[in-house]
């Protein structure tokens, strides 16, 4: 098996592993100085430990949150992976003030991760909808021409 | 069949001369006629045309806007684009408001698909409209 091609095996066991909240997973993924470039990182703890409570923090808003991989493709020791998250708003998301209301969520991110020669992410940049979620949850009206 | 690598490229020239330098001629050039997108703006359409019209609002929106590319990665007929885009809000950066004159920064990453013969058939991207919302001071202030 190509490096890309166990690179893109991880990832999606990775994805498991936050729907699972199977935490022991996580930490065999993610290396221990791992690093995450995600808008709103500056809200959570660094490295593997805020990997964790970004994921927790989804469950407290969504208590029903599921991912799903819609294409993941790999190279070299980068993977590219497109995700939709869906969930309901039962448990309000406190840093956005929004209150819990029952709303449905279902919006998409792109991940790109960097890998070590053992296979383990070292480095993640993502990129998620954000406007997209904050207006399903009634927090932002729809931005008239976007 | 083009390589990945030449997929590549296509994606920076692509970058580069439509949405940097506003050529839409590359465009038309570039796309095939079966590109479907993912992110038509809202009124516009998926296809080709819709494509061709998005990057030219886009020029218009904020005319000094630059995609700087951080990272490529392409295999198969995949090209994903790492890129920081920055502009001025010179025109209203959210339509039907006053311009702020603010600059900013916003991460992107887009995926675009190539087909046999080497032309852009997909395209779908996710930009941090919230991080530039925030430079631009137009957050709304969370409900207390």
């Amino acid at each position: 098996m190509s490096d890309a091609a166990r690179n893109v095996e991880l990832v999606e066991k990775l994805e498991r592993a936050y729907n699972e909240r199977d935490y022991d997973t996580v930490r065999a993924c993610l290396a221990a100085d791992f690093v995450a470039n995600t808008p709103g990182a500056e809200m959570v703890p660094a490295g593997v430990d805020g990997a964790i409570a970004a994921n927790e923090g989804t469950f407290s808003f969504f208590s029903d949150r599921r991912t799903e991989i819609l294409e993941i493709f790999g190279d070299d020791d980068r993977v590219v992976s497109h995700v939709r998250m869906t969930g309901t708003n039962d448990g309000g998301i406190e840093w956005a003030g929004v209150p819990a209301n029952g709303k449905p969520v279902d919006i998409d991110w792109i991940q790109i991760s960097r890998h070590g020669d053992d296979g383990m992410i070292q480095e993640t940049w993502a990129q998620m909808d954000i406007p997209k979620m904050m207006v399903q949850v009634g927090a932002m009206a729809t931005p008239e021409g976007m | 069949m083009p390589t990945p690598q030449e997929n590549a490229a296509t994606t920076r020239e692509l970058i580069q001369r439509v949405q940097n330098e506003g050529d839409m001629g590359f465009a038309e050039k570039t796309l095939s006629e079966s590109f479907v997108g993912t992110n038509p703006m809202a009124g516009g359409t998926a296809d080709k045309a819709g494509a061709i019209a998005m990057f030219a609002m886009m020029r218009a929106w904020i005319p000094d806007m630059h995609t700087e590319v951080d990272d490529v990665i392409a295999t198969g007929s995949k090209v994903a684009v790492r890129s920081t885009m920055t502009g001025t809000d010179t025109q209203g950066f959210i339509p039907g408001t006053p311009p702020t004159g603010k600059s900013f920064s916003m991460g992107a990453i887009d995926v675009f698909t190539f087909d046999d013969a080497g032309m852009n058939s997909g395209h779908y991207g996710v930009y941090d409209m919230m991080g530039a919302m925030g430079q631009l001071g137009l957050l709304p202030a969370p409900p207390q």
